[in-house]
């Protein structure tokens, strides 16, 4: 077998697959480094990428209004106001507010905010909070009260204790339709933190980001390298045995 | 080729365990926090973090803790904490006891990510027992990592660290003095 055919292919495979190795090598470096770089905590802003990916809340958003404040729920990010809380729950059960506490029930706990948002604590059910919360409400005078599977409950929140009762007349909280330009502005904000940079990175090196076609190319590139490897050192192993 | 194919169904079926085990649920809070304290539980504390406080955590942590205080159980020189941290994306929570100034106990709760499930086990967390603050206020000890399960490694590391810390500050941290002897 005369190297001089194999020498051709692997050249002008070589030259057409440099691209793809320069390619590879510049986002396998990114990926490997991607904590680092920031990658994993940057996020795309850009409304293209964003719909190519489909990054929208499944399901519509649900809102609760207390004490002139919005709390919203988009996916399983919660808003108070234009802010979004460290806490997620893909359940938004009711927000109401006893003095200058905003009470926030999500699916196993409840949020204590300050009237700026500020997340002062965060009540589970090791606090006591009951199972299988439903709708958070107020009794009156007596304050705060929490339906759940088993029944009402209204809490001691000093002591840290829950009164079961039966049943408790009370406002219970009920969804809202809040402002349109809130509802835009917080669409937009979950969009904004629905994609980071490594997830891009990471999907173009794989070839993901064209779905089948893409990785169907890239398993060819793959080929090719390997058809390169062989190539290459048979050629080497003939030049070298002459 | 019934061989090959009886051996591949064997190992799948040993690993569905390991990999339905791996994410959840291990223990309610709830109940870590009864059994650390022999089923009476005490009433819950609150700890104001104060911003001295706060700043220490953010040196621990690289952010705030994200509430203004946290609830814990204690008695007799020792407290009960529930922390979460996230390990790559989501929160890993934590059951921590500290005992005099040291951890007496460090279980994972709940397990969310789909990798790093391996610091729950004893073989892991053990490397916690007896850890205190040295004179610096870190970590008196280096923890060994487990290959690819990092970010859960650092994440309960961070967590231990936060607790011991915020044992100290709490109603059941020995006096600085006894500390020194």
């Amino acid at each position: 077998m005369t190297p001089g055919p194999w020498r051709k292919w692997h050249s002008t495979t070589g030259i057409g697959a440099a691209i793809f190795v320069v390619f590879l090598c510049v986002t396998g470096f990114l990926i490997n480094h991607a904590r680092l770089l920031g990658l994993d905590r940057h996020y795309v802003s850009e409304e293209w990428l964003l719909d190519w990916y489909d990054i929208h809340p499944k399901g519509p958003p649900v809102a609760y209004a207390a004490a002139g404040n919005w709390i919203v729920r988009i996916g399983d990010r919660i808003y108070f106001n234009r802010t979004e809380l460290p806490e997620r729950s893909e359940r938004l059960l009711g927000a109401v507010s006893v003095g200058t506490t905003v009470f926030v029930a999500l699916r196993d706990r409840i949020v204590l905010l300050d009237g700026q948002g500020v997340v002062v604590e965060v009540l589970r059910g090791t606090e006591g909070v009951p199972a299988g919360m439903r709708a958070i409400g107020i009794a009156g005078p007596e304050g705060l009260v929490v339906r759940a599977a088993h029944g009402d409950y209204q809490p001691d929140l000093d002591a840290l204790t829950w009164n079961e009762r039966d049943s408790i007349e009370a406002d219970w909280s009920a969804p809202a339709d809040p402002p349109a330009a809130l509802l835009n502005k917080l669409l937009r904000l979950y969009r904004g933190r629905g994609l980071t940079l490594e997830r891009v990175i990471l999907d173009v090196h794989s070839g993901r980001i064209f779905g089948i076609p893409g990785v169907l190319a890239m398993d060819l590139a793959a080929l090719v390298f390997v058809f390169l490897a062989v190539s290459g050192a048979w050629l080497w192993f003939y030049r070298n045995g002459q | 080729m019934a061989a090959i194919s009886t051996l591949l169904s064997a190992l799948a079926l040993l690993c569905h365990p390991l990999i339905v085990q791996a994410t959840g649920t291990y223990q309610e809070p709830e109940a870590f926090v009864r059994e650390v304290f022999s089923g009476v539980v005490p009433s819950p504390r609150k700890l104001w973090i104060k911003p001295e406080l706060a700043a220490s955590i953010r040196d621990i942590l690289g952010r705030d803790l994200g509430v203004l205080r946290i609830g814990y159980w204690g008695e007799s020189g020792r407290s009960a904490w529930i922390l979460e941290e996230i390990g790559k994306e989501q929160p890993i929570t934590v059951g921590v006891v500290v005992n005099g100034d040291s951890i007496e106990i460090l279980r994972v709760l709940v397990f969310r990510e789909v990798r790093g499930w391996e610091v729950r086990y004893p073989f892991f967390t053990d490397q916690f027992r007896g850890a205190t603050l040295d004179a610096a206020g870190k970590l008196d000890r280096h923890i060994d990592g487990i290959s690819g399960a990092t970010l859960s490694v650092g994440a309960l590391t961070r967590i231990a660290h936060l607790a011991l810390l915020l044992h100290r500050h709490s109603e059941f941290a020995k006096p600085l003095g006894d500390l020194r002897q």
